[in-house]
């Protein structure tokens, strides 16, 4: 091999790469890895050691693979490849009197073990959450979906990284021009590096500034295998810990994989539950500025004097005293994510005191805003998907600030603006607001019920292939 | 991907168009001329306005796929076809200036005292604008899911205020008067007028709206019963000679209602205002589109969302021209006139040419 001299030699050192020179007979063969991400074992016991234990005087590229113990393997004659295989956690093999070379598996990577989700809770589904590891995370498909049509594209995007992206779908169940679509937008990602979904997610949308996220995130194995079965398409990326699912509609949010396994009325019912959250936590303290601002006169006389009583003594306007109140929940609820576990509970505490207690108690905000606020944000937490949350957050201050200024004319005109930007949406080419709108009351009852026994087709909107489950 | 406008979505269309500012002062206006037996004149109204879409759908099955742009080109040339476009845009122009106006009128009136007209209607103008950016696709999406909320809040309040009216006051219920329906005839069409939308949506009769008509025909019939149901619930509070001094006589009849078992919801002012609303956003950005579709065509060069501007900066001017409200109701009979004679004499002529034209194989 023309490539093997000393200033290569030099040069792989500089990249960390370790060179182990063996001989075998009267040929010499070097092997090339890393460290830190090979398996030092294997490498030791089933390619180092047969390869010393070979009795031969000369030794063939053929010989070697027949000597070694590795199940992934492959050969390649590329020598400009070499580093880059080497870098990507394989063990290289070279005979120097051989054009070929074999490029061995031996990756090995400190990893999480399958833990219980973080985001994803669930009460009777399955536990096994996705972690930083690629191919844990694709064994914990594959192990669901024994479909031989289960199709897994692997596309390397990032410059420096080289990190791998699955496209997983059914081929013969998802949407072809959707696959082809998501596959199309990676594969034009330019970028130096990726190192979470999050990062594909912003590449592959139609229109980042978009308040609603337009792609879901998955946690739980159980739940990207059935978005799989329903015609959907998952994206995962190497090291990170959360897949993608594209098309996600609004309606889709307020879905959770325990639906599913519950009683049919108790997850009608839950998924109303959910719908009343996003509209309290998102309308309930606009609704609150409306009324003590400027139209009192639509509740009744006797809630108007408990209303005036108990806000006597605050010094504030009623914009201010909700402004007020929701940015030291934010702040709250922003400072208790980057606290330590231990201290946690703490800021929770300090919380209650603070705002529930002290700031009643200094007559700075009326005790009703207090549940009001409390209300909305613990309603934003019922959310099945966690990306929704924020954008709930950031538009309840915008219906806040326009009704503050122009009443419940300003709280119409807020929900038309947030009606259109849904509206506006695509999902992959599927209508966000969908089922909704275009209008499918089947689609739409088969979402609500959630139950696998009455839900006998996919969802019409999504275009599928095969549209009959059973 | 993108779906083509759906049937429902058409309706849906027409109902967010049709049902709109109207719906405040709709008891008055009937019970005014015709009394208790008003309702008649809602289905009278409601026949005539189907005939009006059966000629535009067959219009539209005639030159599949094309608007009043491309087909009223085909049958009457150039010169006339750029006169209806015209008369059309100025008619929604002046639809959407009048209805923001009087809504932006009505509300600082309502509870809005100290808010400067301007005001409100620059911000209502820019939802408008906002709303306007998209296409039809996203307009129908849009208004399908107005249309079912408005539709939800409707039957409440109708259900509500009948619940508190009294059955003798829209007794009798067949007070038939000719000749004051005769005398009537154009008011009576007044609050259909929004059919004439039919003209700018491309309809494919081959495949997906096929069976549009159908759907048409149903949602004017439901257009008619949310009429005759707002007129009549109305009535059963107030009675015809109390309603009639009221030209906001709908929110006067909510007003006036109070169910004690809903608590501290027992007003339903909030929920009639919501809905009110949505229905007059509605007939505004419809109007407004119509008008920036039929201009769009006409200056093909001219980027969209320009032409979008440009009509709502029109739209704000106008709207501060000072007017006093009977100005303004007065100005809204007029754009009517202008509505039923776009959506009776227009498509009347323009189906006997259609027809004459296929008489003699020339189109």
């Amino acid at each position: 091999m023309d490539i093997i001299n000393d200033s290569w030699i030099k040069k792989t050192k500089e990249l960390g790469i370790t060179t182990r020179y063996l001989n075998v007979g009267d040929t010499e063969i070097i092997i090339l890895y890393i460290q830190q991400i090979t398996d030092r074992n294997i490498l030791s016991l089933n390619i180092i050691k047969p390869l010393l234990l070979c009795q031969k005087k000369a030794i063939t590229i053929d010989k070697v693979i027949n000597t070694i113990y590795i199940d992934d393997f492959y050969t390649d004659t590329k020598e400009k490849e070499i580093i880059n295989y080497v870098l990507k956690g394989n063990s290289v093999i070279i005979i120097t009197t051989e054009e070929k070379y074999i490029v061995a598996n031996t990756l090995k990577i400190e990893k999480r073990q399958v833990q219980e989700p973080n985001i994803e809770n669930t009460i009777k589904g399955a536990r096994d959450a996705f972690n930083e590891n690629y191919n844990d995370n694709l064994s914990l498909i594959r192990y669901r979906l024994k479909d031989p049509k289960l199709r897994i594209d692997e596309l390397t995007v990032g410059k420096r990284t080289q990190t791998t992206v699955a496209v997983v779908y059914i081929k013969d169940i998802a949407n072809s021009h959707l696959v082809g679509t998501i596959k199309d937008k990676i594969s034009k990602i330019d970028i130096d590096g990726i190192l979470e979904s999050s990062y594909i997610q912003k590449f592959i949308l139609n229109n980042s500034y978009n308040f609603f996220p337009q792609s879901g995130i998955v946690e739980r194995s159980d739940t990207a295998c059935a978005n799989i079965l329903d015609g959907k398409v998952i994206i995962l990326v190497e090291g990170g810990n959360l897949a993608l699912v594209v098309p996600k509609t609004f309606i889709e949010f307020f879905d959770t994989g325990d639906d599913h396994f519950d009683n049919t009325f108790i997850s009608i019912f839950s998924k109303f539950i959910r719908i009343l959250c996003i509209m309290i936590s998102l309308f309930l303290t606009s609704l609150y500025v409306a009324v003590v601002s400027f139209h009192s006169d639509i509740l009744p006389p006797q809630y108007i004097i408990s209303l005036a009583t108990s806000r006597a003594t605050v010094p504030f306007n009623a914009f201010l005293e909700a402004f007020l109140m929701e940015t030291v929940a934010e702040i709250l609820r922003e400072a208790s994510v980057r606290l330590p576990k231990q201290i946690g509970p703490a800021i929770g505490i300090v919380g209650t005191i603070v705002i529930g207690q002290a700031s009643v108690s200094a007559g700075l905000v009326s005790p009703l805003l207090v549940i009001i606020v409390s209300l909305s944000i613990m309603s934003s937490f019922a959310t099945a998907d966690y990306s929704i949350t924020n954008t709930i957050r950031v538009l309840k201050f915008l219906m806040i600030i326009v009704t503050s200024v122009f009443g419940l004319f300003g709280f119409t005109m807020g929900v038309i603006l947030i009606t259109v930007n849904l509206c506006s949406m695509d999902s992959f080419g599927v209508s966000y607001v969908a089922p909704l709108s275009p209008l499918n009351f089947k689609a739409l009852k088969n979402l609500f019920i959630s139950d696998v026994h009455l839900s006998k087709k996919r969802p019409e909107y999504l275009k599928t292939k095969d549209d009959t489950r059973q | 991907m993108k779906e083509p406008l759906t049937n429902k979505q058409i309706i849906f269309l027409i109902f967010s168009y049709i049902v709109g500012y109207g719906i405040i002062s709709l008891p008055k206006n009937i019970a005014e001329e015709l009394g208790t037996g008003g309702w008649i004149s809602i289905v009278i109204g409601d026949i005539i306005i189907i005939f009006s879409a059966f000629l535009f759908t067959y219009l539209a099955k005639t030159f599949n796929n094309k608007t009043i742009f491309e087909y009223s080109r085909i049958l009457t040339g150039t010169f006339i076809s750029y006169c209806i476009i015209f008369i059309i845009s100025i008619y929604s122009i002046s639809t959407a200036t009048v209805i923001t106006k009087l809504t932006c009128e009505t509300i600082k009136l309502s509870f809005l005292i100290n808010t400067p007209i301007w005001a409100l209607t620059t911000f209502m103008l820019i939802v408008c604008f906002y709303t306007l950016l998209n296409d039809i696709h996203v307009l129908g999406r849009i208004f399908e899911i107005f249309c079912l909320v408005f539709i939800i809040f409707a039957l409440i309040l109708d259900i509500a205020i009948f619940s508190q009216g009294e059955l003798t006051d829209i007794k009798p219920f067949f007070l038939l008067d000719v000749k004051g329906l005769i005398k009537t005839l154009p008011k009576i069409i007044f609050p259909f007028v929004g059919i004439e939308l039919l003209a700018v949506i491309p309809m494919d009769f081959k495949k997906e709206n096929k069976k549009v008509f159908r759907y048409i025909l149903g949602i004017l019939v439901l257009i008619g019963i949310v009429y005759i149901l707002n007129v009549e619930s109305s009535i059963s509070v107030m009675g015809v000679d109390s309603i009639i001094h009221y030209e906001d006589a709908r929110f006067a009849s909510i007003r006036r209602i109070e169910i004690d078992a809903l608590q501290f919801l027992k007003r339903l002012d909030s929920i009639f205002i919501v809905a009110w609303l949505l229905s007059t956003f509605g007939t505004i950005v419809l109007s407004l589109y119509m008008a920036v579709f039929l201009l769009n065509k006409l200056f093909s060069r001219i980027n969209r969302n320009i032409i979008v501007f440009i009509l709502i900066a029109i739209v704000f001017i106008l709207t501060l021209i000072p007017t006093t409200m009977d100005m303004l109701r007065q100005a809204l009979d007029y754009v009517s006139y202008l509505g039923i004679g776009i959506l009776l004499v227009m498509p009347i002529l323009l189906s006997i040419i259609t027809l004459i034209k296929k008489h003699f194989k020339k189109i």
